[in-house]
């Protein structure tokens, strides 16, 4: 019981922590990746803004948002 | 970008209503401009912007629709929340309401480091023109651009251009004459390697097929945040920003998990 119990916490923070790879082909935000040219677009399309930002590292090491 | 923030931008409804709307992600500290703007959206003192912000704004992008944060759960309750918030606002500006998009120019990440390290974090291909000068360049984006934007592709890809062969250095397989690249980032973002690769003179129809075989053969990363962390910190990589980081929050953090790294307390 008490290795069930192990095996079944260690699984739940495995879970826990992994970034999910995602399908291919599911529908995603189409991203302007500088301001200039999406401010531009915005003026002249008159479609408004989301905007975001996010840091391209996490505690300093890249490849994670 | 913290789970929370993800959890919201991947919903597939927010995704369907983002399609009425110019969708902007910068990265806070890659671009001093950028960050000065992002400083004014929020309305937080010079030199401490937090490490995300979310605002809905006008097409004037000053005018703001909803109330700006750190991310898009300060405006909304949850993700069904949001998609109809965007279907509302969208709903107000006429022209913004069509059934393609029909942008007239590729949404660009300017530096191709930077393209490639957030193709990474969004676990997508990279695509990456490269040509001799400006208007060669322009040529070889004029004819990815419909591509780019079709309902096949939109938000499927990371976008980057150069006109400097030398920053395809991280990048294995780039060959001297290719004007499209298609990359599979590396984990950590400061590499790549070729998936495939297309010299100026291909067409539209090529590229397209090229573009969809990417795709099919692309497999997203499972990444565990934590591990990969550790793995960085074990391998010495890490990202340095053009504009010091200024999360007071995030910077504790940063320093707290290196000096466990080092043994200290």
């Amino acid at each position: 019981m008490k290795k069930i119990m192990i095996l079944g916490t260690a699984l739940l923070l495995a879970v826990g922590t992994l970034v999910r790879a995602e399908e291919n082909s599911i529908p995603r935000i189409a991203w302007y990746g500088n301001l200039a040219d999406g401010l531009a677009e915005a003026e002249r399309s008159g479609r408004p803004i989301l905007l975001i930002s996010g840091a391209p590292a996490c505690l300093g090491v890249p490849g994670v948002w | 970008m913290q789970g929370n923030i993800r959890s919201f931008l991947v919903n597939s409804d927010v995704a369907k209503a983002s399609r009425s709307f110019v969708c902007i992600r910068l990265l806070t500290y890659e671009n001093k401009g950028e960050y000065e703007y992002m400083e004014g959206i929020l309305g937080v003192r010079a030199g401490t912007l937090p490490n995300t912000v979310f605002c809905v704004l006008a097409p004037d992008g000053k005018t703001k629709l909803t109330r700006s944060g750190r991310g898009p759960f300060q405006a909304f309750s949850n993700a069904p929340a949001m998609a109809s918030s965007l279907d509302l606002i969208s709903a107000k500006y006429p022209r913004a309401n069509q059934s393609a998009f029909s942008d007239l120019q590729l949404p660009l990440v300017h530096k191709v480091d930077v393209a490639l390290n957030t193709a990474a974090c969004d676990n997508r291909p990279l695509v990456v023109t490269v040509a001799a000068d400006k208007k060669k360049l322009a040529e070889v984006d004029g004819k990815i651009l419909p591509l780019a934007w079709s309902a096949d592709f939109a938000g499927q890809f990371v976008f980057s251009s150069t006109t400097e062969r030398k920053d395809l250095r991280p990048i294995a397989g780039a060959g001297d004459a290719s004007a499209i690249l298609i990359i599979e980032p590396g984990t950590f973002g400061v590499s790549g390697k070729v998936m495939a690769q297309l010299d100026a003179g291909a067409s539209g129809e090529e590229i397209k097929q090229t573009l969809a075989a990417a795709l099919k053969d692309f497999t997203p990363q499972v990444k565990s945040h934590n591990a990969h962390i550790q793995t960085g910190y074990n391998l010495g990589i890490e990202w340095e920003t053009v504009v010091p980081e200024s999360d007071a929050q995030s910077v504790r953090a940063k320093q707290s998990f290196k000096a466990r790294q080092q043994g200290r307390p």
